[in-house]
């Protein structure tokens, strides 16, 4: 039964691997806002304030793999999901003889890693060929960035899935999705990289679930985290998918006792 | 031709209020529509407050002075947006034939294309950059000319990022997909006026003084206002720099004609 789920997602990733020209023109826009983010984040640094709360180079390789694992951070509730609900083919799903949940998770999933490579691969060779990213501080670092990057894509499909369900299910509220969406774009570490928010703040912002999405894996990268904090982040990722996949659940469990398919 | 242009107008204020009227009969998701548009600008400005929390001045530009930096350039940014909603969309007009039935009409067709959508929710962006303008301002302290120097340069910052998107509009003309690679332009000039100019790298600071004239919209009226100016000619000079985002837009139109005449009807 694993294997229905697992060959739904190869299958979504690599029909999503086909659009390589909005791929060119992400990786092209990314550049661009990589640059002006660094500018600007330059000449902060350059005013030589004591403590900023995360070194140079480590906030200027945060600012380069943001962008090159921009699509990390949900931008919209699934579209998948979201359109068969409001279409109603929604009910083709619930005949298959498999979890609905899992499916669309699945479906998600694949959908997600697809352009997240098309974008990432390219964008961090020309960085490294540019010489403006460094590579990671030991095979360790890399090792664990990467296992943070897959929960990161995690959680980013299980987030995706959710907005999709509150989206629709909750009461009509598809606002609600929207309402969210700038906090999580704030809140991942895109505009500015958390650390740099103020100390007040940084524990509330290390409980909330979006620094699972981006900040934690790459400071790890550039190994701004280490030791212990290294192994509280991956924990913080497992136990939010986990709770994460838990409400989606929920969710689906709800909206589908209350659902009613129309038609013959 | 000017009652040509009065004709136009005419037409794209009836396209633009029946969008207005379709929109507003749904109350809710319109309510929502304009707070989300509202809340995405405000992590804008929230990244320079959290920027300027941590390293204070920046360029040695105040929180209240860069409001006024990042008020003009949102504000024109939002403004262009909302007039021109239409025209973001060209590239899909085309494709879906619909360009072809704007064109059998007997009126510009740049502005029933601007008028196709008219996405009143972008009210919400207006009004977050318009009141982050009006704080900074009563911070900064108004002087004689104020009003008119932060008018003009709403107005030219205005037609700056619509001929951005008429720009991009045209591009479309040309090439099949991949026009929102222009975005760059609109969203990157938004983020990089909102910072005084002298911060960025020379090749950086040509590209905004002169070639897409960002800093003629923000930096240079704002150097104004915050009376960082000498007296005389360069107040004179760069309080006019707005007129060069006039000057965009009408380029834009130039090379709007050019697409249209390349343009063929697919049926």
């Amino acid at each position: 039964m694993n294997g229905a789920y697992l060959l739904h997602c190869s299958l979504c990733f690599r029909a999503a691997l086909s659009q390589r020209a909005a791929a060119v023109a992400g990786m092209l826009t990314q550049l661009a806002f990589g640059e002006l983010r660094i500018q600007v984040l330059s000449a902060c640094y350059a005013l030589g304030v004591a403590a900023p709360g995360m070194p140079r180079a480590a906030a200027m390789d945060y600012i380069w793999l943001g962008q090159a694992f921009l699509r990390l951070v949900p931008m919209r509730p699934d579209e998948d999901l979201a359109d068969a609900m409001r279409t109603g083919a929604l009910a083709n799903d619930l005949c298959r003889p498999v979890d609905a949940y899992w499916w669309w998770w699945s479906r998600a999933v694949g959908r997600l890693a697809a352009p997240t490579l098309l974008r990432c691969v390219p964008l961090i060779l020309i960085c490294f060929a540019l010489g403006v990213l460094r590579p990671p501080q030991s095979l360790g670092c890399a090792l664990a960035s990467l296992d943070m990057l897959v929960l990161a894509l995690l959680v980013s499909a299980t987030i995706r899935v959710a907005l999709a369900l509150i989206g629709d299910w909750g009461g009509g509220a598809n606002a609600t999705a929207t309402l969210g969406m700038p906090v999580i774009w704030m809140l991942a570490g895109i505009v500015v990289p958390l650390p740099l928010f103020p100390p007040a703040v940084q524990h509330v912002i290390g409980i909330l679930p979006f620094r699972a999405l981006l900040d934690s894996p790459l400071r790890v990268w550039s190994g701004d985290l280490h030791g212990p904090a290294l192994g509280w982040a991956m924990l913080h990722q497992v136990v939010w998918l986990v709770a994460l996949v838990g409400f989606g659940r929920l969710l689906t469990r709800r909206g589908l006792a209350r659902l009613t398919v129309q038609g013959g | 031709m000017l009652s040509d242009l009065r004709h136009d107008l005419r037409i794209y204020r009836f396209a633009a209020g029946m969008g207005l009227r379709a929109q507003l009969h749904h109350r809710r998701a319109f309510a929502f529509g304009v707070i989300a548009q509202g809340l995405t600008a405000v992590t804008d400005f929230a990244a320079i407050v959290i920027l300027i929390m941590r390293f204070g001045a920046i360029g040695g530009w105040s929180l209240p002075q860069l409001g006024l930096l990042y008020g003009l350039v949102a504000s024109s940014l939002s403004l262009a947006l909302l007039l021109g909603s239409g025209i973001g969309d060209l590239d899909g007009l085309l494709r879906n034939g619909e360009f072809d039935r704007i064109r059998t009409r007997p009126c510009g067709s740049l502005w029933l294309v601007a008028g196709s959508r008219f996405e009143v929710r972008r009210l919400g962006r207006v009004a977050q950059g318009l009141l982050v303008l009006a704080w900074a301002v009563w911070r900064v302290g108004a002087m004689d000319a104020t009003a008119l120097m932060v008018v003009a340069a709403l107005l030219g910052g205005g037609a700056l990022f619509l001929g951005l998107q008429v720009i991009q509009a045209s591009a479309s003309f040309w090439f099949r997909e991949g026009c929102e690679v222009f975005n760059v332009f609109s969203y990157g000039g938004e983020t990089l006026g909102a910072y005084p100019l002298p911060i960025f790298q020379r090749w950086l600071q040509h590209l905004l003084l002169g070639v897409i004239p960002v800093a003629a919209i923000s930096y240079l009226p704002a150097l104004v206002l915050t009376h960082r100016c000498a007296p005389g000619w360069p107040t004179i000079l760069a309080a006019s720099a707005p007129l060069l985002g006039v000057a965009f837009f009408g380029a834009s139109l130039m090379l709007w004609r050019c697409g249209l005449r390349r343009f063929g009807a697919t049926g």
